[in-house]
């Protein structure tokens, strides 16, 4: 489709304009407010997440009285079993960022793969793999990951599958229309010259060489699972109560809202908004899309 | 242009039937058993052999398959087993809420986005442009159900403008006689102003749920498209024999960019008929979203597998339609022709 081609493009050229400023690190940094502020949450947030659950309470312990407002002894209140929101919060960092960060990868690698094959093999082979991908592409992001998730029945790393699953178009698109361009530069032809078979060429040589666009989806794709997890718990699917997950934690706090305790949900929707955003920075800063 | 047609209309059909496939494939053939499922783990096995033979799931996957996809030739979805209604039945009678939600939706999404993406574009790196990029991260990174809860808290916990998360209408005012069966719609086509009024009153709050991270997108799409034109040669070359930029900007490059505004529209709208499944739970939208929320709590995976193929199909029609728009637009599309 029209579409996939311009989206495509677009970002490849705009990692080609990335990959020409690297300069000294600090430096660059300080030119790329963007890509500081992510880099700088995203780090507080794996710090937070690493020393945190040593410094604040047992998640799922009652330590005070039920729908506290925020304040000094629990700054993001409680919740309705008396349980320190903030704890919950701390201690949900690891698992969220785990789960974005293992979809987003596993996306990659199943989706660099495919594309590397139908970009290089082409004809039949790409023909079939790129209907395959429309038929993907046919279905919301979301509804895929669920109904996937049902009928293959729930776990974390089910869930991670049917979320990577539901991803891993867009990054057959970007890897093949990169491998369109480079399968006919002058070191696959060297390669293929001196006897290496089909598999060796497209893994070794071109699959390095045409990863860029699919790495700067890495973070955004990371970000949308971290949605989608939170969208799925809300819908009851996924990670279920009383897991301290950012997601499960905003469902559970829905009712709440009608009756006036609005921290119950707002806080852990907040860390899901700041660190999805945060991926957005690095991830559109690394897609030349700066200031 | 008939070849441009009937490539792309070749093309749907394909995906179509991919589509098909594999949502079967999804609900019967993977690990997991449709009547199991549906009984919970507290069902016996007889209890669950007896369900097994009335779906037909005792048959061989080929004889399975055929038998629905006759059965989708019809128009018959199959039987939702947790209602007892056909699954049809069940998702079109909800289909125009769904409809209405997801247009008033892209109606916000448009009116958000587009100017703003207009005006980015024309000045880029200035105010407009800085804060509208701001923006465009900002509401695609709001969880839509954060999004919607800080609506229904301020909007109606707090300030009292919008009625709460109760449908369609107030509890208990009976609906206009159905035309569309958009209520907006249908209370004008009646006539009853005061109806209407009320239905765009219940409507505003999801509808700006979900068109407030659509108008991100919206906003994205169009200031790369209209950005992109303004490196072409027509436009320095308008700017050169002293057009205003204005002019330059609205007539040429708009013009040019219109296409991957359209996709932008098509995709948004796709991804709002098939996105709104939480906040159509969350305001208690009687769409089709919230079958499929039915269906989940009770593990109805036909219902689901149905609610899928409606989505996946009006997805592909969607972006059929803009598809052939374009061949209409833009001549470069219908004469080129084997832009796969």
């Amino acid at each position: 489709m029209s579409t996939a081609n311009t989206s495509a493009n677009t970002s490849a050229d705009a990692g080609a304009t990335a990959g020409s400023g690297t300069r000294g690190w600090p430096a660059a940094l300080l030119h790329r407010p963007f890509l500081l502020v992510g880099v700088t949450i995203v780090g507080i947030l794996l710090v937070l997440g690493l020393v945190g659950p040593f410094l604040v309470d047992d998640p799922s312990a009652r330590v005070a009285e039920p729908f506290l407002a925020p304040s000094g002894a629990h700054w993001f209140g409680t919740d309705s079993f008396g349980r320190d929101i903030f704890a919950r919060c701390v201690n949900a960092i690891w698992l969220d960022l785990a789960i974005g960060v293992s979809v987003a990868v596993l996306a990659m690698l199943i989706g660099s793969a495919i594309g590397v094959i139908a970009g290089y093999l082409g004809g039949l082979v790409d023909d079939v793999i790129m209907r395959c991908v429309d038929i993907l592409m046919a279905f919301p992001g979301f509804v895929l990951a669920m109904i996937l998730l049902v009928s293959i029945g729930e776990s974390l790393p089910k869930l991670a599958i049917a979320l990577a699953i539901a991803q891993v178009a867009p990054f057959v698109r970007l890897v093949r229309a990169k491998v369109l361009s480079e399968r006919e530069l002058d070191y696959v032809a060297a390669a293929r010259v001196s006897g290496a078979r089909w598999p060796r060429v497209a893994f070794r040589h071109l699959l390095p060489n045409s990863i860029r666009p699919a790495a700067v989806q890495l973070t955004l794709v990371c970000g949308y699972s971290i949605l989608n997890v939170s969208g799925l718990a809300y819908l009851g699917v996924g990670i279920h109560p009383p897991t301290a997950e950012w997601g499960v934690m905003v469902s559970e706090g829905a009712a709440n809202m009608l009756t006036g305790q609005w921290w119950t949900a707002f806080f852990p929707g907040l860390l899901i908004a700041i660190t999805v955003m945060a991926l957005h920075f690095i991830g559109d800063d690394l897609g030349g899309d700066r200031a | 242009m008939l070849r441009y047609v009937l490539r792309r209309l070749a093309i749907s059909v394909v995906t179509v039937v991919g589509l098909v496939l594999v949502t079967f494939i999804v609900v019967r053939i993977l690990p997991g058993d449709a009547a199991a499922a549906r009984l919970g783990p507290e069902a016996s096995q007889a209890d669950v052999d007896a369900l097994r033979t009335q779906l037909g799931l005792d048959d061989s996957l080929p004889r399975q398959l055929l038998d629905y996809t006759t059965g989708l030739l019809k128009g018959d979805l199959g039987p939702a087993v947790s209602t007892g209604r056909p699954v049809s039945d069940e998702l079109f009678d909800r289909l125009p809420a769904t409809i209405e939600l997801a247009f008033a939706g892209l109606v916000i999404a448009l009116l958000i986005g587009f100017p703003w993406g207009l005006l980015a574009a024309a000045r880029p790196g200035r105010v407009g442009d800085v804060s509208g990029r701001l923006f465009a991260v900002l509401g695609s990174s709001m969880a839509p159900i954060w999004l919607g809860l800080l609506l229904i808290f301020g909007f109606y916990s707090t300030w009292h403008l919008f009625p709460g998360p109760v449908g369609r209408l107030a509890i208990g005012t009976p609906p206009p006689p159905e035309v569309t069966g958009t209520y907006v719609l249908d209370s004008l086509l009646a006539g009853d102003f005061g109806l209407a009024w009320q239905s765009i009153r219940y409507l505003a709050l999801p509808a700006l749920t979900l068109g407030l991270g659509a108008s991100a997108a919206v906003f994205k799409m169009v200031r790369s498209a209209v950005l992109h034109t303004s490196e072409s040669g027509f436009v320095r070359t308008a700017r050169a024999y002293g057009v205003p930029g204005r002019e330059v900007l609205l007539r040429d490059q708009l013009r040019n960019a219109m296409l991957q505004v359209l996709t932008a529209i098509g995709l948004v709208f796709g991804f709002l008929l098939g996105g709104n499944i939480i906040v159509e739970r969350l305001f208690n939208w009687p769409g089709m979203g919230r079958v499929a929320y039915d269906a989940l709590g009770s593990n109805d995976l036909g219902l689901l597998q149905g609610y899928a193929l409606i989505i996946g199909t009006l997805y592909i029609l969607l972006n059929l339609a803009v598809d052939l728009v374009y061949g209409v637009i833009d001549p470069r599309v219908r004469l080129g022709g084997s832009n796969s």
